[in-house]
């Protein structure tokens, strides 16, 4: 079985913007998100005045020059790009990447695109104030894959390319997607991305479905009222084990399911989660009985939280290994959620560390999972990682300890 | 046993429909399978396949199980080609 391993990570959050401030925001308990006094609504939103830094970072880095050789624009609209580019341009260098390898293939995982940037338009056509035409133009110039223009259109990388959109398990998804193609020969590099902005749609959907809380939401708690909905971007570097420079991680395998229950709720038996960790496990060729942590999609919802302790306690019996989730300090980032919180895994992992669950007090009487509360030292060798999406998407991976060099 | 040009096509077709540039097209034959411990191909890239199978030859699935069965291997999908484009001709 062809090893994968992790080289490199990246990410911006409302939590930290390395990987190494998001795992000291997290085990300090200090979180991300913040009420919005007009919706009343508790959201997690990057800090934008960080932008100008950022992108000056990205132009006058040598890799950077390459991509973008007139520079970014100070346009609002290229946040996206400052974003990624900058957790890539983070990644590779921990990676030891001078530049990118032609065959290397990319996924990115995103359900928002450009919303942020279409959605007035939309709502002027609604109103009669532009043209169909003219809605068309704005909307087709925002395809959810532009963000990689710069990579694919200047010829930088000729691997192939997909699209996740997989809703919330878009990111977990694209992580077990990546490990397929790897250990199949596909590719021998790849990078998942995603990139997730707050736009009004989507708060105003998740709204109408009374899913985001008030509050910080409070995973598995008996008093848990919604989820927050955050922005973030996230990369992740993965090499055929014996190309890579450096190792941080393993990413042993990985499983996907669907639940053809509904299409926002969870089965709330877990089956559906239960199939995506069993595909996991075996894909790894590791034993449940292993598991160090399982970091869980753990979103604050009424239903995801029971659907996924059910999926826990049937795999795991009466006693499991610690269940945490950490949308408690950095919200959920929807599509980007798996890849953010895998580099907290990650880093947590290398600092010996559980990451507890900010803002659990009593666990629902009907979770029987067993809830790691507080942060904790341990030297974590095995994580499982799980992540669910609207229309009964799951993922579930596997990642492994190993730091070192090659 | 498929006739080699009609094997050769169906190799040049994966390869241009699902980006396989950098896989050595030599160590390709009508014995390599589709996916895992093959080619790599995922369910999605199967789908292309399907598509440009479908386009370059003139031929049809009628079904998810005859489709299943053709799109195991390069040659599992040269017979699928020759079986459907000679009973047309």
């Amino acid at each position: 079985m062809t090893e994968v391993t992790i080289s490199g990570t990246g990410c911006i959050t409302c939590l930290g913007n390395s990987p190494e401030d998001l795992l000291a925001a997290a085990l300090s308990g200090q979180h991300g998100l913040s009420t919005d006094p007009h919706l009343g609504l508790t959201l997690g939103y990057t800090n934008e005045s960080l932008i100008p830094s950022l992108r000056s970072a990205i132009n006058d880095h040598p890799y950077g020059r390459t991509l973008f050789p007139n520079g970014i624009s100070e346009d609002i609209r290229t946040k996206p790009l400052v974003y990624l580019y900058s957790c890539l341009l983070a990644a590779m260098k921990q990676a030891q990447w001078d530049d990118i390898p032609k065959d290397t293939g990319v996924i990115f995982a995103t359900t928002t695109g450009y919303v942020p940037y279409w959605e007035d338009d939309l709502v002027a056509f609604q109103a009669g104030k532009i043209s169909e035409q003219d809605f068309t133009v704005s909307f087709q110039d925002h395809p959810l894959s532009r963000p990689l223009d710069p990579l694919f259109q200047g010829g930088h990388i000729e691997g192939p390319l997909r699209i996740v959109t997989s809703a919330c398990a878009a990111g977990t998804q694209a992580l077990a997607l990546a490990h397929q193609w790897i250990a199949s020969g596909k590719v021998q590099r790849c990078i998942v991305a995603g990139t997730e902005l707050l736009s009004t749609l989507t708060i105003r959907g998740f709204n109408s479905l009374s899913l985001i809380s008030k509050n910080p939401c409070a995973p598995f708690d008996q008093n848990r009222d919604g989820i927050n909905l955050s922005e973030a971007a996230g990369l992740i570097i993965l090499e055929r084990a014996d190309l890579a420079k450096t190792k941080i991680a393993s990413l042993s395998g990985g499983g996907m399911s669907l639940d053809s229950y509904d299409m926002t709720s969870p089965d709330p038996s877990g089956h559906g989660i239960v199939r995506a960790i069993e595909a996991a496990l075996k894909n790894s060729s590791i034993p449940a009985e292993t598991i160090d942590w399982i970091h869980t999609h753990g979103t604050g919802s009424q239903a995801n939280d029971i659907a996924e302790a059910a999926a826990m306690s049937h795999i795991f019996g009466s006693v499991t290994p610690p269940v945490s989730s950490t949308k408690g300090l950095h919200g959920h980032a929807l599509a980007v959620s798996g890849i953010i919180e895998t580099i907290l895994c990650i880093e947590a992992m290398n600092h010996k560390t559980i990451v507890g669950t900010l803002n659990h007090q009593q666990a629902d009487e009907k979770i029987k999972a067993c809830i790691q509360k507080e942060n904790l030292a341990f030297d974590v060798r095995r994580i499982l990682k799980t992540t669910l999406g609207f229309g009964g998407v799951n993922a579930a991976i596997v990642l492994t300890h190993g730091l070192g060099t090659n | 046993m498929q006739s080699p040009q009609v094997v050769t096509n169906v190799i040049e077709t994966i390869f241009d429909s699902v980006n396989l540039r950098f896989v050595d097209k030599t160590t390709v034959n009508e014995n390599t399978v589709l996916g895992q411990g093959g080619l790599g191909l995922d369910s999605v890239d199967i789908l292309e396949v399907v598509v440009a199978i479908e386009h370059r030859f003139g031929v049809k699935l009628q079904d998810k199980n005859s489709g299943v069965e053709a799109f195991q291997s390069v040659g599992t999908i040269a017979k699928f080609v020759e079986t459907n484009t000679s009973a047309t001709h």
